[in-house]
């Protein structure tokens, strides 16, 4: 009969570990990474008798958690990719913003500066419309500076971003390591897995993988290696590799992931991906970078062709235009540990070749190569290097000085830090230079139909530029150019002189003169702020084929395009992450119904075997009274 | 498949918020009313409104330019007319005093008026645009064109002209110069010029000259010069006789196919000189009239005074015909600008609605919108509310 006791006080206890568990699912109905957990019932092993085998009741054989690894996978690999769209798009919507703003994009300053450009044009004396010219000049450099500024701002915000993310990776991988241990621990001690322990690192390694892509492989004695990026191990059982950010060789400004592991020191950046760390870093290659280039090839772009219309014309004070914008010159860095004493000065030569992408130019085997930092591509030079003959390409050219080791390099960024430095450096409303510099005319005794056209100035730097001549016929057919010289006459043909063009129609006679001369006084003339107003409409960057206005929309769009794309996909992959959550939750969810019914099913089973035990008990105690005299 | 209880509430919030950031992007588009909210909302199209506003704002810009052009041109086309006034003016005076009985004080009179006017002339030369500039000193907008000097009248402007751009494509020129309206005139007929010598001592006079052949007509200088009363040689430019031949009053003589009917009783030694047109400023042949009346009042001098105000009034003539040729060219600048300007706005009413296109709110669609997220969201929440109060636990 003792068998009925023990019977019954295997199901009584087996019932309490069963509510036990009920009860800590219930009490962790909230707790994140939790998952619920099953208690596993099997019978007792039987009394075989003659009569045949009695059951000695239940026992516990496991307390599982229920838990899928592959769901749980998939549920960190769409958790990693969220995030990265996350800070992807929430990064790249403050630049998209930013260009395409009402007050502080581009394109309205720029259109406001040639419109007010056509107001000098159509009152070319008056200096109320130079001097607004003038405030519209200065307010297209603002807003470039400001624009580089907020990137500025933008960059800084993703220095420290990730430098936050990788101390939180570092920090992760400590408790991993450390977690690791405790399971390695308890996994020896006892016959069932850990549940909770087990729980509190698949929570971390999610919380992990929002940050960063990561894989893990379990090991035989329980503990899980974490990689990231192209397999580099950032847990290896109880030891957790040092990920820090480091300040790039080439630019101190920018950081780079290293990871350290034991002695050895290496640089994952480009390796990284996925996670909020990389979603941080991709903004900063695909839009941060590209982006800031451009504006400053815009800014580089704007300020040289501006400046040659300048130089071009005459201002109000009888002299050559001086220069409108200054801007600064690429920027040349040395990489940290060049051995050589070799330098490189770049200067922009032709606006309409430039490129947004910076360079690395390097010297081994004796020769300098160079090759664009964004692709890796080379790019091919034309020259030799030497101030009379520099490396020219993409519109840059490069002059070497000294000796540079082999393996040295040098990264230049010809329009980074454009937009930035963009002033406006003309002083006085007067100094603008709305006139042609030369004016033409015909002598009134003339007694042919010829007609000289205005000067075009074709080469500002011309020493005589400013002097006076006499283009004379000689006969109908011939003319001599300050009574030298016999030079045959082609009506429209172009006249060159002096840096100027010049062209005369019609039919002159033999004596006829056409006298070309200094504008001084030429208060009146536009010729020069009309071709400033037109440079609008003129092709002056990708080769003659983009406008200025044409290069921002495009900007806009293709920063709009990134954004929006992200944007696409960040809902798509919330869709994905929610059913994967969803499926993952529906394995180790717990569902208070589901609970509330499992602890009337095993509360009732208590009752049951508590009512056995008194069973037990009166049977023992109808026999006591039957002997028991 | 199961629910877990956690995920149940996760989709229910997750549903409600969705709602409410679907609503407040409708309520911004109200808003603003803007369809746009962020170039990434379709960045095709927003760099196209980028280029939009600037094209609409270059246009308003040619408008502007037009409507200053306009505003020049009708300054020029007013001190032109008034010019022309002038200048009938002072040819009705050379008619009057291209007459024998004039008597010096007359010709005093006329004199003096004609002085008037010409600095009339002189000062609509120096006519000024609202802002200050002078309208026919070419470049030299701020210096005075015209001066009077004691040998005539000086010109300090150049022979520059401004150029207004109207549209992408034209520019329209917002005046001339005072070189090409007050100077550059040829004298005579346009192809050749007479005159008497000032030292004649008969009665000849040059009466109405014509040229009857151009393709004899070489542009050379001829003189025909009086052997002796009623005969002449005609003179080349190198001295040579190349024409001989008897005169008698009101005949014709030909040289190198201009026609002159001459007449009156020209002396020996008398000579009228033929050759080409040559550039004379309208100052100088009215000062030429002015001098003219100055003329003895004898049978030679009255001669010369015919002479004189014959050229006078066929250099008034050219004068008068330069000032017709810009008034016709002013109003083909303001044709062009009436053109140009109905073209921009037509393109400018394009450009705009493009722009409205692209940027302006459907309000009837956005407003459907609207109502429609509200009845979503609040069917979220309500369902929601009812559910979660669903528990086995409230049931033991």
């Amino acid at each position: 009969m003792a068998d009925v006791l023990l019977t019954s006080l295997s199901a009584l206890l087996s019932s309490q570990r069963a509510l036990a568990t009920t009860g800590h699912n219930i009490a962790n109905v909230n707790t994140p990474g939790y998952s619920r957990q099953r208690v596993d019932l099997g019978t007792r092993l039987a009394d075989f008798t003659g009569s045949g085998a009695v059951g000695n009741g239940v026992q516990v054989t496991n307390v599982r958690r229920s838990y899928d690894v592959y769901l749980a996978g998939a549920t960190r690999g769409n958790q990693s990719e969220f995030s990265r769209l996350n800070v992807f798009h929430s990064l790249a919507s403050k630049i998209d913003g930013l260009l395409a703003n009402e007050s502080a994009g581009l394109a309205p300053s720029m259109q406001a500066f040639f419109s007010a450009a056509q107001d000098v044009a159509n009152d070319p004396s008056s200096i109320p419309a130079r001097q607004a010219f003038l405030s519209q000049a200065d307010g297209i450099a603002d807003r470039f500076q400001s624009l580089a500024g907020q990137f500025q701002d933008i960059e800084s915000e993703v220095s420290s971003r990730m430098r936050q993310e990788v101390e939180d990776i570092d920090g992760l991988a400590n408790s991993i390591s450390t977690i690791n241990q405790e399971i390695i621990t308890a996994t020896g001690r006892s016959n069932g897995p850990p549940n909770d322990l087990l729980d509190a690192r698949d929570r971390l390694i999610d919380e992990l993988s929002t940050k960063v892509d990561v894989t893990t492989t379990p090991q035989e004695d329980g503990a899980l290696n974490v990689f990231v990026g192209n397999g580099q191990s950032l847990v290896v059982g109880t030891q957790a590799a040092n990920l820090s950010v480091q300040s790039d060789p080439f630019n101190p400004s920018r950081l780079n992931v290293m990871l350290q592991n034991g002695g050895s020191r290496t640089d994952i950046s480009s390796a990284v991906s996925g996670g909020s760390l990389g979603g941080t870093m991709d903004f900063r290659r695909e839009v941060l970078d590209p982006a800031r280039n451009e504006i400053g090839r815009i800014a580089v772009a704007f300020a040289a062709t501006v400046n040659a219309q300048q130089a071009s014309g005459m201002d109000l004070n009888g002299d050559l235009g001086g220069q409108f914008f200054s801007v600064a010159e690429p920027k040349v860095i040395n990489r940290s540990g060049n051995a050589g004493s070799g330098a490189v000065a770049a200067t922009i030569t032709d606006v309409s070749a430039l490129t947004s992408a910076d360079y690395e130019l390097s010297f081994s085997g004796g020769a300098y190569s160079l090759s664009r930092t964004d692709t890796g591509e080379s790019v091919p030079m034309t020259g030799s290097g030497t101030a009379g003959d520099p490396f020219v390409a993409d519109g840059v050219s490069f002059v070497t000085s000294g000796t540079p080791s082999d393996g040295d390099a040098f990264l230049i960024r010809p329009t980074y830090d454009a937009a930035a430095s963009l002033q406006n450096v003309l002083g006085s409303p007067q100094e603008i230079a709305a006139a042609g510099p030369l004016r033409s005319s015909a002598d009134l005794n003339n007694t042919g139909s010829g007609v000289i056209s205005g000067g075009m100035v074709v080469d500002a730097d011309d020493p005589q530029l400013l002097s006076s001549s006499v283009i004379e016929f000689t006969s109908p057919t011939t003319y001599s150019i300050n009574g030298s010289g016999s030079f045959p006459y082609t009506a429209d043909e172009p006249i060159n002189l002096n840096g100027a063009t010049f062209q005369i129609s019609g039919t002159p006679e033999a004596g006829d003169t056409f006298t070309i001369e200094p504008n001084t006084g030429g208060q009146g003339d536009n010729a020069n702020m009309l071709a400033m107003a037109n440079l609008q409409g003129f092709g002056v960057l990708d080769g003659g084929s983009s406008t200025l206005g044409s290069t921002v929309s495009q900007l806009v769009a293709e920063v709009g395009s990134s954004t929006r794309q992200a944007g696409t996909n960040l809902t798509a992959q919330s869709v994905l992450l929610e059913q994967s959550l969803t499926q993952q939750q529906s394995v180790s969810g717990v569902n208070l119904d589901e609970e509330a019914a499992n602890m009337l099913r095993y509360q009732q089973a208590y009752e049951a075997a508590a009512q056995m035990i008194t069973v037990a008990d009166s049977m023992f105690a109808s026999l006591l009274n039957a002997v028991g005299r | 498949m199961r629910v877990s209880t956690a995920m149940f509430y996760r989709q229910g919030t997750a549903a409600i918020s969705d709602m409410q950031a679907r609503l407040v992007r409708t309520q911004q588009q109200l808003a603003s009313g803007n369809r746009l909210l962020s170039p990434a909302d379709d960045p095709v199209g927003a760099a196209r409104l980028l280029d939009l506003n600037s094209a609409v704002e270059q246009n308003n810009q040619y408008q502007r330019n037009s409507n200053m052009a306009r505003n020049r041109l009708g300054m020029e086309e007013q001190a032109l007319t008034d010019v022309q006034n002038v200048l009938f003016r002072i040819r009705d005076l050379a008619v009057q005093a291209n007459n024998d009985t004039l008597d010096s004080t007359t010709r005093s009179f006329i004199a003096a008026e004609t002085d008037q006017a010409l600095e009339q002339l002189v000062q609509l030369g120096n006519t000024r645009d609202a802002e200050g500039n002078f309208l026919f000193a070419g470049f030299s907008s701020q210096t005075q064109p015209f001066a009077r000097t004691s040998t005539g009248v000086r010109y300090d402007g150049d022979q520059g002209q401004r150029n207004i751009q109207i549209s992408d494509t034209r520019s329209v020129a917002d005046g001339d110069s005072g070189s090409d309206i007050f100077l550059a005139i040829p004298n005579g007929t346009g192809d050749f010029s007479v005159s008497a010598d000032a030292s004649n001592t008969g009665t000849g006079v040059i009466g109405t000259r014509t040229l009857n052949d151009h393709t004899l007509w070489d542009g050379g200088n001829y003189t025909i010069s009086f052997t002796a009363p009623g005969a002449y040689d005609v003179i080349d430019g190198g001295g040579a006789t190349i024409a001989s031949g008897t005169f008698e009053d009101g005949e014709t003589i030909d040289v190198m196919g201009v026609s002159l009917v001459l007449t009156g009783a020209p002396e020996a030694g008398d000579e009228f000189s033929v050759g080409p047109s040559r550039t004379q400023d309208i100052f100088t042949t009215v000062q030429n009239f002015i001098d003219a009346m100055d003329s003895a009042t004898d049978p030679a001098g009255t001669a010369s005074l015919h002479n004189q105000t014959g050229n006078v009034l066929e250099n008034l003539d050219r004068g008068i015909d330069n000032i017709l040729e810009f008034r016709t060219l002013v109003g083909a600048r303001l044709q062009v600008l009436d053109a140009q300007e109905e073209t921009n706005a037509d393109f400018g009413l394009t450009l705009e609605t493009a722009r409205a296109e692209l940027q302006e709110l459907d309000y009837a669609e956005a407003v459907t919108r609207l109502s429609q997220q509200v009845v979503g969201l609040e069917a979220a929440q309500q369902s929601f509310a009812r559910i979660q109060g669903l528990n086995l636990f409230r049931l033991i």
